[in-house]
């Protein structure tokens, strides 16, 4: 499901809102979280879905398997996305569709 | 392991994204409420029945299948076989990727002092 579906989708639930408002809102929900993550080194806590939040992993000395020569691996960030105890459940039983892999 | 040069972290909630959407596209409270959960209602449905959930500019929802596997009780010890699921995982886009990189580098540059070392990882970010 790209963004595009999940607006229609949501557009379709909430008839009292119009549509453009509401792809402006998935964009605003989305760039809320992003700002949340990033600019205050933030966590996300959505109950019944679950939670992200930035990981910082230091700067670490690394080696060129081939050459054997050492190297420093720049420090970087991921988020990281933990399902909730009801989305588990939910999904832990999900079939896995294929189709949509080349959407994007 | 995971570090926080900071520990003052705000969590936000869906209370603050109901907020947010309020008040950027001025509806009720009430709509706004309901834009947000069904939001999260959404991606959820869609990953349960086994669809991914690809939202451009943030990252994707991606379902993995795990294989049945023996675990153990970290606490007693004994062996537990934990059943074959399906599982979700978070893959930030790129534009999200870059962005926390740019992070990286800010909170590197504030913990100087005390760089941490780290087992390297499969992939290698090389500077």
């Amino acid at each position: 499901m790209l963004k595009s579906e999940l607006v229609a989708h949501l557009a379709n639930r909430n008839p009292k809102i119009r549509e453009f408002l509401v792809k402006k809102g998935v964009d605003d929900i989305i760039n809320r979280m992003i700002e949340a993550l990033l600019d205050e080194k933030g966590r996300i806590e959505l109950r019944g879905f679950g939670s992200l939040s930035c990981r910082y992993y230091g700067p670490r000395r690394a080696h060129n398997p081939r050459s054997g020569e050492f190297l420093t691996a720049a420090a970087c960030a991921k988020p990281h996305f933990k399902a909730g105890r009801i989305l588990k459940a939910r999904i832990i039983n999900a079939p896995i569709i294929e189709d949509n892999l080349d959407s994007v | 392991m995971p570090t926080s040069s900071d520990n003052f972290m705000q969590t936000l909630t869906k209370a603050d994204l109901i907020t947010t959407v309020e008040t950027t596209i001025a509806i009720e409270n009430h709509l706004a409420r309901s834009l947000v959960e069904d939001f999260f209602e959404i991606i959820a449905a869609t990953l349960e029945q086994g669809e991914e959930v690809k939202l451009s500019g943030f990252g994707n929802f991606t379902l993995l299948k795990k294989k049945e596997r023996l675990a153990r009780n970290p606490k007693t010890g004994a062996k537990a076989l934990v059943s074959a699921r399906t599982v979700v995982s978070f893959r930030a886009s790129p534009t999200l990727k870059r962005r926390f990189e740019e992070l990286a580098h800010r909170m590197h540059d504030q913990a100087l002092k005390k760089p941490p070392i780290k087992k390297p990882a499969k992939e290698l970010a090389i500077t």
